[in-house]
């Protein structure tokens, strides 16, 4: 497993290259985020961050938590973004 | 002025502005097909964010929403939950489908999945499926708008003149514009709402309670604990569980991007990347949702025991005494939030029932100017039987449309191997979506019959892509130059690494 950069056109792609397949980092990145973001807003995560107490910026545990990961999930989501218009010949 | 009068003027404003927004686009989109149902795939990232967002915005989020928070507190947090994970998947497909659709005319959902499978049945099948689960859909927003107008009137706007009133605005705008209509309207309308939901949901906290701490505080001393803890009430008012709670959460997501009147709106994007950065920002609607949910918290520990958990928000409203130009825009947004999801819907029925379903029934296939006019006289058929179900039939139309998340979430494995598996076959996507749907309907109509409490979707699922890779591994693979088109998603360059 390791990571390998090739030139397109008009930019570049990063690869993790396990075996014969090769895949792009970024997606992979992505992708590991939005299935813990699942876990997260679902369970386990949710029963165990999923009390009514303490309240956070007045906001009970359980909301705070699905807001967190909302936050979490956009931040990543514009993260995928611009790394993938780094290649604009992108799929 | 009377408050009465001072309210009439507000809503009358807010809907002579939407008018005009739904208008004014008309003039400027060709009078095609394409024009009508992708608006000339022109749309940019501002329309196309609204026109994404407004789709969560119903009547269901803005009356529902706050009467979930009310009567059954955390498993409201199910439509913030499903919203995140469900986006996703169309920041994959939406450029696909968009490039296919500039490259071969596509408009639909329907006509991508025709066109990979070969087969005009499920064109027309899929055709027929929409139609069927968009009139209760919009029959749902219809009420939604009536039922608003005449709580706030005091009953003086009767229901069928309330619904007559909004939709008459909706069915000139869709009629003349199609598309861009929707666009330019949902953008005017998710503006307002946004506003609306933040003041309401900021200043009801502090007005009623002095903050938002404070509310939630005094809903827990009040011995409220249990319906703050996750994943809240059931339905009945016992604590939830996971299995029922995640299974919604995970249907909802999973058929979330694939409801054809949010993916088509892939087509009607001005570039590949406009789209991604609309849905990339698509998350910033959702915590729009946050202060809905605030509105229905305010009301546990205040005014307990209102029968009608939807008409919390209304209910609320009356109680204060709140200047009428406040009531008003309250009841404009309450509007804007049926009126943005209505229009969409009743949009794509027309569209798709007659790109998919009647065109493809003809023998001869319609010239460009005759499927337009179809497609906008069917717009003012599907309204009307909407309208009458809304104010004449009295069935109950919620179970049918809950019943349906189920029914739309089977579509979404067929659409992910249409451009991700090459092995999917014909037979194979047709066995795996009658064969969910059919799963789906049968736990759907006798629940008891289930062995572990998850929602029906799952269910039909599982079978669906059980059914979908093993028919498909039984008959010979489609022909490969179909495939690849799909596969390649209409990308020239002919890297396939």
């Amino acid at each position: 497993m390791h990571i390998q950069k090739t030139k397109t056109k008009n930019g570049s792609r990063t690869w993790l290259v396990i075996g014969s397949s090769k895949y792009r980092l970024n997606r992979i990145i992505f992708s590991l985020v939005m299935v813990l973001a699942t876990l997260a807003v679902v369970w386990p995560g949710h029963a165990i961050f999923g009390s009514a107490t303490p309240l956070i910026l007045g906001l009970p545990l359980s909301f705070a938590w699905v807001i967190l990961w909302v936050i979490i999930s956009f931040v990543a989501m514009l993260a995928l973004h611009f790394s993938d218009n780094k290649d604009p010949e992108t799929d | 002025m009377e408050t009465g009068t001072v309210i009439l003027l507000v809503v009358g404003l807010y809907l002579l502005i939407s008018l005009l927004t739904g208008i004014i686009p008309s003039l400027r989109i060709s009078k095609s097909v394409s024009g009508f149902v992708a608006g000339d795939r022109s749309m940019n990232v501002l329309i196309l964010y609204f026109v994404i967002g407004a789709s969560i915005f119903s009547s269901f989020a803005f009356l529902g929403g706050p009467g979930w928070a009310y009567s059954r507190g955390a498993a409201a947090f199910y439509i913030i939950a499903y919203g995140v994970i469900g986006i996703v998947p169309l920041y994959f497909f939406g450029p696909r489908a968009w490039r296919l659709g500039k490259r071969y005319g596509y408009v639909t959902q329907a006509e991508l999945l025709a066109n990979r499978f070969d087969s005009k049945f499920l064109s027309i099948m899929l055709a027929f499926l929409s139609v069927i689960v968009f009139i209760p859909y919009l029959t749902l927003q219809m009420r939604g708008a009536a039922f608003v107008l005449n709580v706030i009137s005091e009953g003086m706007i009767p229901e069928w003149a309330g619904a007559a009133l909004t939709y008459s605005v909706v069915l000139v705008y869709v009629y003349f514009s199609g598309v861009m209509g929707v666009g330019w309207s949902n953008a005017f309308q998710g503006m307002f709402m946004m506003v609306l939901a933040w003041i309401l949901g900021i200043y009801l906290p502090n007005a009623l309670y002095g903050g938002v701490g404070n509310m939630f505080q005094e809903i827990i001393a009040t011995g409220n604990e249990a319906m703050l803890q996750a994943p809240g009430l059931a339905a009945d008012g016992t604590p939830w569980n996971w299995w029922g709670y995640g299974s919604a959460v995970v249907v909802s997501a999973v058929g979330f991007s694939v409801w054809p009147h949010f993916f088509m709106r892939s087509f009607a994007a001005k570039s590949p990347k406009a789209l991604r950065l609309s849905v990339v920002l698509y998350p910033t609607f959702l915590l729009f949702l946050v202060p809905i949910l605030l509105i229905g918290f305010s009301a546990i520990v205040l005014f307990p025991g209102v029968e009608q958990a939807d008409s919390i928000l209304p209910y609320v409203l009356m109680q204060l005494d709140l200047p009428a130009v406040v009531i008003g825009l309250f009841c404009a947004g309450a509007l804007a939030a049926s009126m943005s999801s209505g229009d969409a819907i009743l949009h794509s029925a027309a569209s798709v029932g007659v790109r998919d379903g009647i065109s493809k029934m003809l023998p001869a296939p319609p010239s460009d100017k005759n499927e337009r006019f179809m497609i906008q006289v069917l717009v003012l058929v599907i309204g009307l039987i909407a309208y009458l179900f809304a104010v004449i039939v009295d069935i109950s139309i919620v179970a049918l449309l809950l019943g349906s998340y189920g029914g739309v979430a089977q579509i979404f494995p067929i659409i992910f191997v249409m451009f991700y598996w090459s092995r999917a076959t014909k037979a194979g996507a047709i066995s795996g979506l009658l064969g969910g749907i059919i799963v789906n309907c049968i736990f759907l109509i006798f629940p008891e019959i289930k062995p572990l409490p998850v929602h029906e979707g799952i269910y039909g699922l599982i079978a669906n892509v059980i059914l979908l890779v093993g028919v498909s591994y039984a008959t010979a693979p489609d022909p490969k130059e179909t495939v690849n088109k799909f596969m390649n998603s209409g990308l020239l360059t002919k890297d396939k690494s």
